[in-house]
């Protein structure tokens, strides 16, 4: 139930982000692309602390900003729905092969932080572009711009919101029986 | 200045004020979070997701001045 309850926060706490980051800064000829994808700082904190739970919030906030308040087709909405859940997985892999905490404490954490996030921003942006490219939903030019875009947009956004946010909270959440490294 | 711009910037600059005294509020009682914890487990959550949501929250303002700015919303 309380694993429930931290996906539905996470996903109420993106949804509105997700929403206007879309609006506020799209980027043309890219459906449902933002040029500084805000709510992936939030879910890929709450992934960091609460596993596959936190990271479900995101995908469920940011499937149906994308899908329902923009009228997009279902590929749309599953395609960077799904993004959006392997990118913090990937992120969460990383840190548990490197074994590095999300405290961001020593040097190495630090290192590995600024390794697993543009590395999720990339494989997300890879594996969304490159479904969009299949369905013929965009271009070949706007492969590369798509790929560009996550990549900076996101490990920016994810940078700027979630590094204070693992820095000053995580001592707290760490707290929780529901924290995963222990 | 039209009156709803005069409203809308006054409640995002009390909203923006509020959070940041907050801010500094968890950081002078940062001791006594450990024992509220210890004592009731809930008030971790409160904190925890209280802090996410005025981040949040400060972001939204930000987008809105952002989307003003632009002129893609006009009073």
């Amino acid at each position: 139930m309380r694993h429930v309850a931290i996906t539905g926060v996470a996903a109420g706490l993106c949804l509105p982000l997700a929403l206007f980051a879309i609006i506020l800064i799209p980027i043309p000829g890219l459906p449902a692309a933002s040029g500084f994808w805000i709510p992936a700082g939030f879910y890929f904190v709450m992934t960091l602390w609460f596993g596959v739970w936190g990271a479900l919030g995101g995908h469920i906030a940011t499937t149906i900003a994308m899908g329902y308040f923009f009228g997009y087709t279902l590929h749309v909405w599953l395609d960077g729905g799904i993004g959006d859940l392997i990118a913090p997985l990937v992120c969460l892999l990383v840190f548990k092969l490197a074994k590095a905490n999300p405290e961001l404490k020593t040097k190495r954490d630090k290192v590995v932080w600024a390794i697993a996030v543009p590395l999720s921003s990339l494989i997300c942006g890879l594996w969304v572009h490159t479904v969009h490219l299949m369905f013929g939903t965009i271009t070949w030019p706007f492969w590369y711009v798509g790929v560009l875009t996550y990549f900076i947009g996101d490990s920016l956004a994810i940078f700027t919101v979630g590094t204070p946010l693992l820095k000053s909270l995580t001592n707290y959440v760490k707290q929780s029986p529901m924290y995963i490294w222990r | 200045m039209q009156y709803t711009l005069l409203f809308v910037l006054t409640f995002f600059c009390l909203t923006t004020v509020t959070v940041l005294l907050d801010f500094v509020q968890q950081r002078i009682a940062r001791k006594y979070h450990s024992k509220a914890i210890e004592e009731n487990r809930t008030y971790l959550y409160v904190h925890i997701f209280k802090t996410l949501a005025e981040v949040a929250l400060l972001w939204l303002i930000m987008s809105f001045i952002g989307q003003m700015w632009m002129g893609w919303i006009k009073f």
